[in-house]
């Protein structure tokens, strides 16, 4: 039923764009536009010479598609309330236009050994005037962790020493955890070893924000589920929230670094349906969309801007003994036969690029590219190799000993019910039948049931989006032999010893070197084979200045923005 | 009265609890969790999620635990929105989607019904022509085209209504509009249909012989009776409004009550979805209650005292 209305509203979505594309006056529409050529740093108006006029009111607005969850640090998980949060809060550092920069510590030391870091906090203040002190620092990371709490959110402290056992409970002492304030102004947190990503970790995560002893004890367990039961001391404060509508972010007069701050005003609208926000758009009521289908990026193909990276999409092959894949030659030929390029052009967000590894290359070790200088790849072209795949399915038959693909037992491909992931699903159906006359049969599901199918190892092919995070060997720790999180049930003892010296080496050499020679093992074996790392569109006014996206969720960074004369 | 009153009131309480105890054992048979999302928590933390809920907890246990909640009146914390009751939820949203539903159903009901009478009184004529029309077109479009249709004529097209927002008078006017129409053009059918029944009745013939005027017969006789099947639509008709439509709310960005009804089930938001539906049903039995009461005004026969 779900499905099916869902389908509809598809087609009446595309009916009223063209509708509206059609009635566009003026020259917008220019169909020799390339619509990925436009704005792919995601900084619109950057580096125009000279000073530009501002605008007399410095108000932003735009709207966005979801409310945000939750204003608990502790608990947070979604993107948009990442979204908030990174303007009316700020941790110990910041991610900003791709690099850490400081934010409430002035500065940090590390040991000589690379395990304990020393911050020091600048005088700032919280919203209502009083000092931010290093106390809440160390009460909101030890809540995050304490079991009482119910955060998801543990892992992002399992560098820390003793973090994992506190947050498990098997000790309930906190003072044993590497995370201390000193005094006031001086906060001490210790690793277990050397964890050159911690630092990154710490300023692209979205759950490392101080919080306020005395308005989680007020508030209790309704604290942060309104302007009034929460405070921070970012550059902005949140004044209003109307759930599911509306939240109003006004410049915070407190916030120590005011003078870099221009916006004085920013609103985001809630709004469910695209063709409103777009209408919103078109009037004037907002100044940009968070992010606009590839539908819209056809109506305004000149305007649009795309970022992209910090997540992978990749397929997991059900390698297990006794499963249909646990043929390598065969996991191969559908690999090869895939035209990445093709479906990324044909149905992917603008932005999104063909992936060939499972290590994003976004991710770099003092500027430079993790990937870049220990490169692995699966070796399979953007656009698909035929040829290759016959060979590999010829091979894969043969061992099976069968005689055509039409022998093969059923090919189970669970897939999310959502329109993206739905039409992937077809087309790579499409492409397989094509180049291989192999069927697979698409099974939809809703999104908690298709998760639990992956976990428990119920399908054959599963389309797996995950976030690549800030350390290389985010994606590949899953697949180590007995790992609960090893989706394809593949089972490599060299991967897995290599895997695990790499995480036990001595030296960053050592620990890459090793991770690359893992990484190449799986992407030849392919119990995963990487497809594409997806983009998303937005569409801000030319008056926008100054907008950018980061890597991660929750670091939109309209903070540092402004309205030029218009 | 009184002791109907009561018996009433000792069948809805029991009804309420079959529904909680029904939905509360069906809801746990969908397979999944809630902490299964898009973003892929490990198997780890899945198990510290459901482990802190209670929710690795007996079954039998958990409905006990809920049950005794429930009886305070306490619906527990959302899943999804972590910091915020389900009692809270549904306060800050049902008013909203109350007041566009009261909004609709006060347009809805007098045109709907007059054009329902009309339309029969002048059968096979061109007003009941067009009055079946419009009923056709207003049940058979459905409110997202309505609701679509309308805001890109008087608010994108002619600029003349905000496009969307729940904030002022002007904001109202579109979903309400949109809301009532898909309202009015049931009310209108259902009462056409029944008044073309009942002026076939006997008693109505009866009437004309007995020489009362023409007024006093569609008044008192027509109009009164062919109100029976209407008001059995009513109760569930005016509880499903009142609930909110995710639809309408969803292209206008009203932040009511109906996009959590679906949002709640597909995310598999137990606590959220369990409220709703105790929410849902016992409005629904107290409308029933009222349409009770109402039958025995309109029609004597049906009196419940006896």
């Amino acid at each position: 039923m779900k499905r099916k209305l869902s389908a509809i509203l598809l087609i009446v979505a595309l009916l009223c764009s063209i509708i509206a594309g059609c009635t566009t006056t003026g020259n917008k529409n220019d169909p020799g536009t390339s619509p990925t050529t436009s704005n792919n740093t995601g900084d619109k108006t950057e580096g125009s010479s000279g000073e530009p006029k501002l605008a007399d009111d410095q108000t932003f607005t735009f709207v966005g598609h979801n409310d945000i969850m939750t204003l608990d640090v502790s608990l947070m998980n979604d993107e948009m309330s990442a979204l908030v949060m990174y303007a009316v809060n700020e941790a110990l550092i910041r991610y900003s236009r791709g690099k850490v920069i400081p934010g409430i510590a002035k500065e940090y030391e590390i040991s000589d050994d690379q395990t304990v870091y020393t911050f020091h906090l600048r005088d700032a203040k919280w919203s209502d005037g009083k000092p931010v002190t290093a106390y809440d620092f160390e009460y909101a990371y030890l809540r995050l962790l304490n079991p009482e709490t119910g955060s998801s959110q543990i892992e992002n402290f399992n560098a820390v020493v003793n973090a994992m056992a506190y947050a498990s409970g098997e000790i309930t002492d906190a003072s044993q955890v590497g995370i201390k304030a000193v005094d006031e102004k001086t906060l001490v947190i210790t690793l277990i070893k050397p964890e050159p990503f911690f630092l990154e970790e710490m300023a692209q995560g979205i759950n490392f924000y101080p919080i306020r002893k005395d308005y989680v004890e007020k508030y209790g367990a309704n604290y942060g589920s309104s302007p009034e039961s929460f405070i921070g001391c970012g550059p902005f404060v949140l004044t209003e929230w109307a759930q599911g509508s509306k939240i109003v972010m006004e410049k915070n007069p407190e916030y120590w670094d005011a003078d870099s701050i221009i916006l004085e005003k920013v609103v985001e609208y809630i709004v469910g349906d695209e063709n409103t926000r777009v209408g919103m758009y078109d009037l004037g009521e907002v100044d940009g969309i968070y992010s606009i289908s590839a539908v819209q990026t056809v109506k305004y193909s000149d305007s649009f801007g795309t970022h992209a990276g910090g997540t992978l999409q990749h397929l997991v092959f059900m390698s297990k003994e006794g499963a249909i894949l646990s043929n390598k030659n065969l996991r191969l030929a559908l690999s090869y036969a895939i035209n990445r390029d093709s479906i990324v052009k044909a149905i992917a967000s603008p932005g999104t690029v063909v992936a060939d590894s499972m290590i994003d290359p976004g991710i770099s070790l003092d500027g430079e590219s993790i990937l870049g200088k220990y490169p692995a790849s699966s070796n399979v072209p953007a656009n698909g190799d035929p040829a290759k795949a016959k060979e590999y399915l010829n091979a894969a038959l043969s061992e099976m000993g069968l005689s055509s693909p039409s022998e093969l037992p059923a090919i189970n491909y669970v897939c999310l019910d959502s329109p993206t992931h739905r039409a992937y699903a077809e087309a790579l159906q499409a492409q397989w039948q094509d180049v291989l006359g192999v069927n697979v049969a698409i099974n939809i599901m809703p999104v908690p049931q298709a998760i639990g199918s992956l976990l428990a190892g119920e399908f054959d092919i599963f389309l797996n989006g995950m976030s690549t995070g800030v350390a290389p060997e985010t994606l590949l720790d899953n697949y180590t032999m007995d790992n609960n999180n090893n989706y394809a049930k593949w089972s490599n003892q060299e991967y897995t010893d290599l895997f695990n010296q790499s995480m036990n080496a001595d030296s960053l050499e050592e620990r890459f070197s090793k991770l690359q020679q893992a990484h190449q093992i799986i992407l030849d074996e392919c119990p995963v084979s990487p497809l594409w790392m997806p983009g998303t569109a937005y569409l801000y006014r030319d008056y926008v200045d100054g907008i950018s996206y980061g890597r991660q969720t929750g670091s939109i960074e309209f903070i540092y923005a402004r309205i030029l004369a218009h | 009265m009184v002791k109907y009153i009561f018996k009433r009131l000792i069948i809805s309480i029991v009804t309420i609890w079959l529904l909680a105890t029904v939905s509360f054992f069906l809801l746990r048979t969908l397979p999944g969790n809630p902490f299964q999302t898009e973003k892929l928590l490990t198997v780890e933390m899945q198990e510290r999620m459901m482990a802190y809920y209670g929710l690795d907890r007996p079954l039998i246990e958990q409905y006990f635990t809920y049950m005794k909640n429930l009886l305070r009146g306490n619906m527990g914390y959302s899943l999804k929105y972590t910091n915020r009751t389900v009692n809270s939820i549904i306060a800050s949203t049902f008013p909203i989607s109350a007041e566009l539903g009261l909004r609709s159903l006060a347009i809805a009901l007098p045109i709907g019904l007059a054009l329902g009478v009309a339309s029969a009184r002048k059968r096979g004529k061109a007003i009941d022509y067009i009055c079946v029309f419009v009923a056709v077109i207003g049940v058979s479009i459905p409110s997202f085209i309505m609701g679509s249709f309308l805001q890109y004529v008087f608010a994108i097209k002619l600029k003349i209504l905000p496009v969307s927002q729940w904030e002022t008078t002007a904001h109202t006017i579109l979903p309400t509009v949109a809301l009532a129409l898909s309202l009015m053009a049931t009310l209108t059918r259902v009462m056409r249909a029944s008044m073309l029944e009942v002026v076939m009745q006997d008693y109505i013939k009866t009437a004309r012989a007995k020489g009362l005027s023409e007024g006093r017969i569609v008044w008192s006789h027509q109009i009164r009776n062919a109100l029976i099947p209407v008001l059995t639509m009513l109760g569930p008709m005016v509880t499903s409004v009142l609930m909110g439509t995710f639809v309408i709310e969803k292209i206008f960005a009203i932040p009511g009550l109906g996009q959590h009804f679906v949002n709640s089930i597909t995310g598999l938001d137990y606590t959220m979805t369990m409220g709703l539906t105790i929410f849902y049903g016992t409005f629904l039995v107290f409308a029933n209650f009222l349409v009770d009461i109402a039958y025995g005004i309109v029609d004597p026969r049906i009196r419940i005292t006896k």
